[in-house]
């Protein structure tokens, strides 16, 4: 029987600072460990734990993952000390990810906000490798300030040159500063003026749990079905088989049946959005 | 028919036979479920165990892995492989550990707990007595209920009537040279005076969670955990490494909805409050359960009203939530 509870050993081969928080480890699994976009991985820290992360690199790219953290805990204090050639474990990939192949021809909204970028860069990719199936993406993101754009070179710039006609990419700040010329507000400012076809349209919301409240409810007002909104949910994941109990939003263990949840799925059950 | 004298030496040939013996002993805390060297001290008399099978099956603290922290490895512990026998558990903690199965085994296992489930043996005791806590048979179980057992002795006056109730319990039978007993009857089942209606209790549990009620339920609750240490079919766990240390262990401990920072994130906390969490244990047993796998997470031991130090009865709470309208 497979050991569930088994990390696989994982090199670090390059630390990048995103944000004065965030940054990206790019490692390399010593034992094949492909991944969905959307699933998540327990990342070990010998002696501090596991923590749950989604990967940020392209589920195409097989020989490196890559992860982006923000320092908020123990073992992300940790990993914000580690460096290159230091080792972590990976044990994965769990969940539910993204359905990609069910939005061939569709149009796509993507709502992110913070730290959000992470599992969302992983998408944007994955979307961005088989543009051909997908009719346009329009990616909204917010960040606290300036400094806290995780991927500023790939959201303020790079990616915006993809392919302007099939891709637009709409960024916003709560707080700017002297530099900044883009929009001041919340993510759900610029989740306007769409030119979008709602009816053959998905939508992406990832990002704190705020964010994740008014992203959805402004596409619901945009008029979205409540099943073509995607969610990724975010718990106290913890043994990532749905056994342990911590994650569980209703019935539901996110681990198992999310992280990526439909909105019809979870609208119902209490307390979705603490 | 099986005498007491010939059932330990049955016993005593299995310990031969190489399998670890879990089985009742009276301790200074009560009888409890413990590995056994001497068949002779078996305990034949208490109405339950104060622990229950998941110190077998689910141990309260399990390393999973051994870590070095300078060297950053982490190296997984193989799973157990030797053959277990658990003597003398209740019908109820038989019946419990089918709940945990449909829960830890199924399309995604957990594989410590299926390793060890593997080659364990289940000969369950049948009761000969029940006390005031005792409600197994409102949860649709009863003191002579199969359930779970692989193999269930039923008390005859100083005898046990054998029956078998699996394959793994009819080869175990006939490793044991052992036969089961046909169309005898045992002693009746003694009668439980507590009884709780739980009829239409899932449909108001679909529907009652923003409901006063659950402040009032829990009102007396101090989420000490206590009913969740001595619950047959609790089965919330941690992983977390050891701290502090360079080179240590990952344990898989024991852990509840009832304490505080189970949920808590290192960003935020999702679950506030004691009424919240007294609400998921009882949300999780009466209704994400019987969502999930169609079971009822609780079998009537009665071993949380036991415990509480604070009186909280599970009984009288199911009867509010059942006649809350």
């Amino acid at each position: 029987m497979k050991n569930v509870y088994r990390p696989i050993d994982a090199e670090i081969l390059e630390v990048i600072d995103e944000t004065p928080t965030i940054k990206t480890f790019v490692v390399e699994p010593k034992e094949d460990i492909g991944f969905a976009t959307g699933q998540f991985m327990e990342v070990t820290v010998p002696g501090l734990g596991e923590a749950p992360f989604t990967p940020s690199s392209s589920p195409n790219v097989k020989e490196k993952i890559d992860f982006t953290i923000m320092s908020v805990g123990k073992v992300t204090e940790e990993l914000h000390r580690m460096t290159k050639g230091q080792m972590v474990g990976v044990r994965g990939p769990m969940g539910k990810g993204y359905p990609l192949d069910a939005w061939k021809g569709k149009e796509i909204l993507i709502v992110g906000g913070g730290v959000g970028a992470a599992p969302l860069r992983s998408l944007f990719l994955a979307l961005v490798e088989r543009l051909d199936d997908f009719k346009k993406i329009l990616y909204c993101y917010g960040a606290r300030t300036p400094a806290d754009i995780v991927y500023k070179e790939l959201i303020l710039d790079k990616w915006q040159k993809i392919n302007p006609k099939k891709i637009e990419i709409r960024t916003t700040v709560d707080e700017g500063d002297a530099s900044w010329k883009g929009n001041v507000g919340v993510v759900t400012t610029v989740v306007k003026d769409l030119g979008i076809d709602i009816s053959n349209s998905v939508g992406v919301v990832c990002g704190p749990p705020i964010m994740m409240k008014f992203g959805t409810f402004a596409l619901v007002e945009h008029g979205y079905p409540d099943s073509a909104i995607h969610l990724s949910m975010e718990k106290n994941m913890s043994c990532g088989i749905g056994k342990c109990g911590h994650c569980m939003l209703g019935e539901y263990m996110v681990c198992q049946d999310g992280p990526v949840m439909t909105y019809d799925k979870v609208k119902d059950k209490p307390a979705i959005w603490d | 028919m099986i005498s007491k004298e010939r059932l330990l030496d049955a016993i005593r040939e299995a310990g031969a036979k190489d399998y670890a013996v879990f089985a009742p002993v009276a301790k200074d805390a009560g009888v409890m479920l413990e590995e056994i060297d001497d068949p002779a001290s078996i305990n034949f008399d208490h109405v339950l165990t104060v622990n229950t099978l998941k110190d077998v099956g689910l141990p309260r603290v399990e390393a999973l892995a051994e870590f070095d922290r300078d060297a950053r490895t982490m190296e997984a512990i193989r799973d157990d492989d030797g053959k277990v026998l658990v003597f003398g558990s209740r019908p109820c903690d038989a019946a419990a550990q089918k709940i945990l199965d449909a829960i830890l085994i199924g399309e995604i296992t957990d594989s410590r707990y299926a390793a060890r489930r593997e080659r364990m043996v289940m000969m369950t005791l049948a009761c000969s007595t029940a006390d005031d806590a005792c409600f197994c048979s409102s949860m649709g179980y009863g003191p002579h209920d199969p359930t779970g057992s692989d193999v269930l002795l039923l008390p005859k006056g100083t005898e046990f009537i054998v029956r078998s109730h699996t394959p793994r319990g009819e080869e175990f039978l006939r490793e044991l040279g052992m036969t089961p007993d046909a169309d005898v009857e045992g002693d009746p089942p003694p009668e439980l005076k507590r009884k709780v209606e739980t009829g239409g209790l899932k449909e108001k549990l679909d529907k009652n969670f923003d409901d006063p009620i659950w402040n009032s339920v829990s009102e007396n609750c101090v989420s000490c955990g206590a009913c969740f240490y001595m619950c047959p079919t609790c089965h919330c766990f941690d992983v977390i490494d050891e701290s502090g240390l360079s080179r240590g262990r990952r344990l898989r401990l024991w852990d509840t909805c009832s304490f505080a920072g189970f949920t808590k994130m290192a960003s935020h906390q999702p679950r506030v409050g004691r009424h919240a969490r007294y609400r998921q244990r009882i949300m999780h047993k009466f209704k994400y359960t019987v969502d999930n796998v169609n079971l009822v997470a609780c079998v009537g031991d009665g071993r949380c009203i036991r415990a509480c130090p604070y009186g909280v009865d599970l009984c009288e709470v199911l009867e509010a939530l059942v006649g809350n309208e």
